[in-house]
């Protein structure tokens, strides 16, 4: 999918790209999450917003609609409740999307996986992009991974959501 | 402090239908048994007749496997002099019903749904009884020895039913109206009732129904507001959570003791010293460990420093609510300066399991008490700085005077506790009133509110950082020499069977945590009071009236934190 640029003229610095990569360039250059904290993690993920860490110095901007959003952080722990809503909102986004989950709950249900009430992991309602390990993670750990997703991007790498929806379609079932 | 026998009979005296009278443990918590049909008669002389206004804690326990059944669990406070009473209710497996006492204290309506849906207890004459934390669909009453935790957790089937449908606000109330003197009415308006009463108005066609959450920007968390509207005024509001419901208090009958403080830290994420303050103040209380005079500062300190990051948080998110965002950047920078410290000191910036049978993990690494001191000497100056932004300025002060007011009476009937309940005046601090750790040798200034609006709380919590700040000093100053932890307390500790209730003053109120041992390595029951949940469900009486605009600043002046309040 990545095409290096042709640099047209030196001089007056006119670059020819194909729209695709052109595309990528900008979205990895302004990923907007769409925040999704349910518990502990939701405050980890306020830090990386705050000052000390400020993420908007990469374009990230934390949106709260889904409708505006690159890429969804799972921060915390999802119930059988919940669950219903990830997927709702999961689906309100438009592609190219990723999902970071964040934290030892959205992971693999963490401290609480032998719950009676605790979704083992959010990758078993939605594809998962990055892993963040931790209880909860560092907000170091979280800003590697929105980087991580921003050089997917810029890279044209597939998303987990369009690698899912390629399989689907190779198999011949609806998503 | 154990209470003599001689006071423990006389709060219950002359009341017909009490039993069993004596007191908690080693507590001064006084306890007597009760029948169903009693209760309701013996809780109201407890309460209009011998002033023990407050409702502290409404749960339930499974009775020992010999006697199958559930037991009921009340807990009532006289403000006065401090009493303490709990009262216990049998229940046999084949006859778990009870009368309401919502109809005495309307916070009490919420924490019977609460067991309802977790023990199965039905309550006669309950208004609104449907499931609170679990799904309308879910299957059992997972509370209940008999319920069988799948080893694996959750599996795909489970998730197979629970994504194919929302599961929430579809459950019609049970009707146990069997007995129509038992049924009560509570002093606010449901949704669905305003949405269909025809007042003659004409206006009832043009209501319409708004949901907030459970996830919306400015719910502090996964919870879900259904307001009925009329225009821009809210007529109506009903409260539904249980988007956090991840098991605690089941997992914690699983666990060692040990264990349980690090599932207890994730119950308040913002604070995690209270739970674990609660929660070891009840194991140490059951198995008689003591506590070095040390630790006890310790634990002080910790506790102040985290009141002070919990209160910068609640800060931060409630500016971002009423449209100020930069008090944010400079809270979280201060939170961060805290932060640091706590990793030096427990290895965690926000899971702490610092706090461990006998006293603490370890002792202040060399520096820090300087460091900290240095540190906290400054607080002042960035509280200031809060204020300028927020306290002098007047979009801030026009978005909360004024709104959301709470009187005196609606506190104690819902049982609110905490800044909530001081920024109404009311002169209640368990630090102050009950002291527990090493509070006992502090000066504590409480402040209070005297209108009760948001405005009030947002000052009370405000002058309660300077507070914490102080108190966090005094306790560097007097702390004394000597161990950090009892030496041989053992890694497994085995209370001996019982029961404790212990209770602290967390950033959002009285806290407590409700355990029973069997004797056993793993609590019996383990049941957190929580303080927002109480705080939270105030809810309903207090948003009619208001506007849509106003519904935000009034619910961030609450403090909510999900974690706390599913459990």
């Amino acid at each position: 999918m990545a095409v290096d640029p042709v640099i047209v003229d030196e001089e007056s610095k006119i670059l020819v790209a194909p729209l695709q990569f052109l595309m990528n360039w900008a979205r990895g250059h302004s990923m907007w999450p769409l925040t999704f904290g349910t518990a502990c993690c939701a405050i980890e993920m306020m830090t990386v917003g705050s000052a000390r860490y400020d993420t908007e110095r990469y374009g990230i901007f934390f949106r709260n609609s889904p409708r505006q959003a690159d890429c969804m952080i799972i921060a915390g722990t999802i119930n059988l409740k919940i669950a219903p809503r990830v997927k709702l909102l999961y689906e309100q986004m438009s592609l190219p999307k990723y999902v970071i989950a964040m934290g030892s709950c959205a992971v693999s249900g963490g401290p609480f996986a032998d719950g009676y009430n605790v979704v083992q992991g959010v990758d078993q309602i939605i594809p998962v992009d990055i892993y963040v390990p931790g209880c909860p993670p560092r907000p170091e750990a979280l800003m590697n991974a929105l980087l991580m997703v921003m050089e997917r991007n810029s890279a044209g790498e597939l998303s987990a959501a369009e690698v899912f929806a390629a399989e689907h379609r190779a198999l011949g079932v609806s998503e | 402090m154990t209470a003599p026998a001689t006071t423990a009979v006389n709060v219950f005296e002359g009341i017909p239908g009490v039993f069993d009278v004596g007191v908690l443990g080693s507590s001064p918590v006084r306890i007597a048994s009760t029948t169903p049909n009693a209760l309701r008669g013996v809780i109201e002389e407890l309460k209009v007749g011998r002033g023990f206004t407050h409702l502290s804690l409404l749960t339930a326990a499974e009775r020992p496997a010999e006697t199958p059944g559930v037991k009921m669990v009340y807990a009532v406070t006289r403000r006065q002099d401090g009493t303490r009473v709990m009262l216990t209710v049998d229940l046999p497996e084949d006859e778990l019903r009870v009368p309401t006492i919502c109809g005495l204290w309307s916070g009490a309506a919420p924490l019977e749904r609460e067991v309802f849906d977790l023990f199965g207890v039905v309550f006669l004459g309950h208004p609104n009884l449907r499931p609170i934390v679990l799904r309308d669909d879910f299957p059992g009453h997972p509370l209940r020895k008999a319920f069988a935790m799948k080893p694996t957790g959750v599996d795909a089937e489970d998730l197979a039913w629970a994504l194919s449908s929302h599961g929430d606000n579809g459950s019609e109330p049970t009707p146990e109206m069997s007995d129509p003197s038992l049924a009560v009415k509570l002093p606010y308006p449901f949704v669905a009732d305003v949405m269909l009463a025809d007042d003659g108005s004409g206006l009832h066609a043009q209501r319409e129904i708004l949901n907030m959450g459970p996830q919306h920007p400015s719910m502090h968390g996964v919870l879900h507001l259904w307001l009925a509207l009329e225009g821009e005024t809210v007529i109506a509001g009903e409260v539904t959570h249980g988007y956090l419901h991840r098991c605690i208090e089941k997992l914690a009958e699983t666990r060692s003791y040990r264990a349980v403080t690090a599932l207890v830290d994730r119950a308040d994420y913002v604070s995690g010293f209270f739970t674990e303050l609660a929660l070891l103040g009840g194991v140490e209380e059951l198995a008689e460990i003591e506590v070095t005079p040390k630790a006890q500062y310790l634990r002080v300190l910790m506790s102040e420093l985290c009141r002070l990051t919990s209160h910068t948080t609640w800060m931060a998110a409630c500016g971002i609510d009423v449209g100020a965002f930069t008090p944010m950047l400079f809270s979280f920078r201060d939170r961060e300066a805290i932060l640091d410290f706590f990793e030096e000191i427990t290895g965690g910036r926000m899971m702490f399991n610092y706090f461990r049978p006998g006293g603490v993990k370890s002792d202040l690494p060399p520096g820090a008490a300087d460091r900290l001191r240095t540190y906290l000497k400054t607080v002042d100056a960035s509280i200031d700085g809060y204020e300028a932004l927020l306290t002098n300025n007047e979009i801030f002060r026009n978005r909360t005077r004024g709104i959301g007011v709470m009187t005196p009476e609606v506190i104690l009937d819902f049982g609110v506790t905490g800044p909530m309940a001081r920024g109404s005046g009311v002169n209640v601090d368990l630090r102050r009133d009950e002291p527990y750790a090493a509070y006992g040798d502090f000066d504590i200034r409480v402040p209070l509110g005297h209108v009760g609006d948001t405005y009030d709380r947002y000052a009370v919590r405000i002058a309660e950082m300077r507070e914490s700040a102080r108190l966090a000093l005094q306790a560097l100053d007097g702390m004394p020499e000597g161990d950090f932890v009892t030496p041989g307390v053992p890694r497994a500790v085995k209370p001996p069977a019982g029961a404790a209730y212990h209770r602290v003053e967390s950033p959002r109120g009285e806290l407590g945590v409700y355990l029973e041992s069997d004797g056993t390595a793993q609590p019996w029951r383990m049941k957190i009071r929580s303080p927002a949940f109480s705080n939270l469900h105030v809810a309903p009486a207090v948003l009619p009236g208001g506007r849509i605009g106003d519904i935000i600043a009034i619910m961030s002046s609450v403090d909510v934190v999900m974690g706390e309040i599913d459990r």
